[in-house]
């Protein structure tokens, strides 16, 4: 088979999946809300309160020593007020997938978190518009993997022998056995979310950099927060090595090494209660 | 801190991360210590498995040379690429204050 119609088989059987996880409704919902500059924090509060366990999840990482407040926030409109709306619907999602991450790969949790943070660091850095974009991009940036292990349990068990045995990538073992990576099959099922492709592309592409492609600036941004986080250790992207970095994407976001010193001294910082596996 | 089932926790242990029952309350905070009479209530109470303080015997944390070991192989494909050099160094650095 080449590797399109290997491509599209894949496309085919994960949309036909009967296990794929489903983004709640009032996810859809909260995703609308929060773009809307007249929506409260009470609004939103009282939109998630009716989902009681999504509530209960998100309360549970506010609280789970990730932002080292002294005391517990026990409220979803306290959430808001202390994290900021766009924060909150990160979490809104990302909770979503929390679980499933944590049965995927041990330290998937921690590596996505770590990305969501960086890519908000270097956001910031550069004066990108909508940092905390960057953070829910960063947070569902390796959903891939969480699909490959639900759905595709024949490959996946094929790409951790690769990545056990030979020291392959996970990306390079994906594409040596299914012909496409994490990134495009994420990309698939938040495209069927109806997730913009603000959010969309940079997940896809984020192995694959491209400076021509629609929302260059955010896959750059992905992908040197990936590289940077596998670097530090935070968490593990299930293989022991590090993608390249692209310089093209470096020169995309117009930064140097120095910058890039800058950056990772601010992970130190921001990141210290995130564990390094 | 490691992840326990209420079963492996024992009077004494340090609660790590806060408990938090299924409507979001706060059932015991980050420092608490576990008495028989809190522990003999957790599975009441719906918890099953608990954060506390402590090394995990099983998991021991890893020493520097370990740390720095891996993050050799981490970047071993990478000798000749002097950009992801330098991120090596960098990351070096923090790693070795750890």
């Amino acid at each position: 088979m080449d590797t399109g119609t290997q491509k599209q088989e894949i496309r085919r059987r994960l949309e036909g999946a009967r296990n794929l996880p489903t983004l709640p409704g009032v996810v859809a919902r909260l995703l609308e809300m929060v773009d809307s500059p007249e929506t409260t924090g009470r609004q939103l509060g009282l939109e998630l309160a009716k989902d009681q366990v999504l509530s209960a999840k998100i309360l549970k990482l506010v609280n789970s020593g990730f932002y080292g407040f002294s005391q517990p926030i026990s409220t979803i409109p306290h959430a808001v007020t202390m994290l900021g709306f766009e924060t909150v619907k990160s979490l809104v999602v990302g909770s979503s997938v929390l679980e499933m991450m944590e049965e995927a790969l041990p330290g998937l949790w921690e590596h996505s978190l770590a990305c969501a943070r960086t890519g908000t660091l270097i956001a910031q850095h550069i004066e990108l518009a909508q940092p905390e974009e960057v953070s829910v991009i960063g947070l569902l940036h390796d959903l891939g993997k969480v699909l490959l292990f639900q759905c595709f349990a024949d490959e996946f068990q094929r790409v951790r022998t690769l990545v056990d045995d030979q020291g392959m990538l996970f990306s390079d073992a994906e594409q040596a056995v299914m012909g496409v990576n994490h990134g495009e099959m994420a990309g698939w099922l938040l495209e069927k979310w109806t997730l913009p492709p603000k959010l969309v592309d940079p997940i896809t592409n984020h192995h694959d950099f491209r400076p021509h492609r629609d929302h260059a600036e955010r896959t750059a941004v992905l992908h040197l927060a990936d590289i940077l986080c596998r670097a530090e250790g935070y968490g593990s992207g299930g293989d022991k090595n590090i993608p390249r970095l692209e310089p093209a994407a470096l020169q995309s976001l117009d930064l140097t090494i120095e910058d890039i010193r800058h950056i990772m001294n601010q992970m130190q910082g921001e990141l210290s209660d995130i564990s390094r596996l | 801190m490691r992840k326990v089932t209420v079963e492996e926790a024992t009077v004494g242990d340090i609660v790590a991360a806060p408990i938090i029952n299924e409507q979001g309350r706060v059932l015991l905070p980050v420092g608490a210590k576990l008495s028989a009479a809190v522990l003999s209530r957790l599975k009441g109470w719906g918890v099953n498995e608990l954060t506390i303080e402590g090394e995990d015997p099983d998991n021991p944390a890893k020493s520097k040379e370990d740390i720095l070991t891996e993050l050799d192989q981490r970047f071993a494909d990478w000798e000749g690429d002097a950009l992801m050099m330098q991120i090596k160094e960098i990351a070096h650095g923090h790693l070795q204050r750890i």
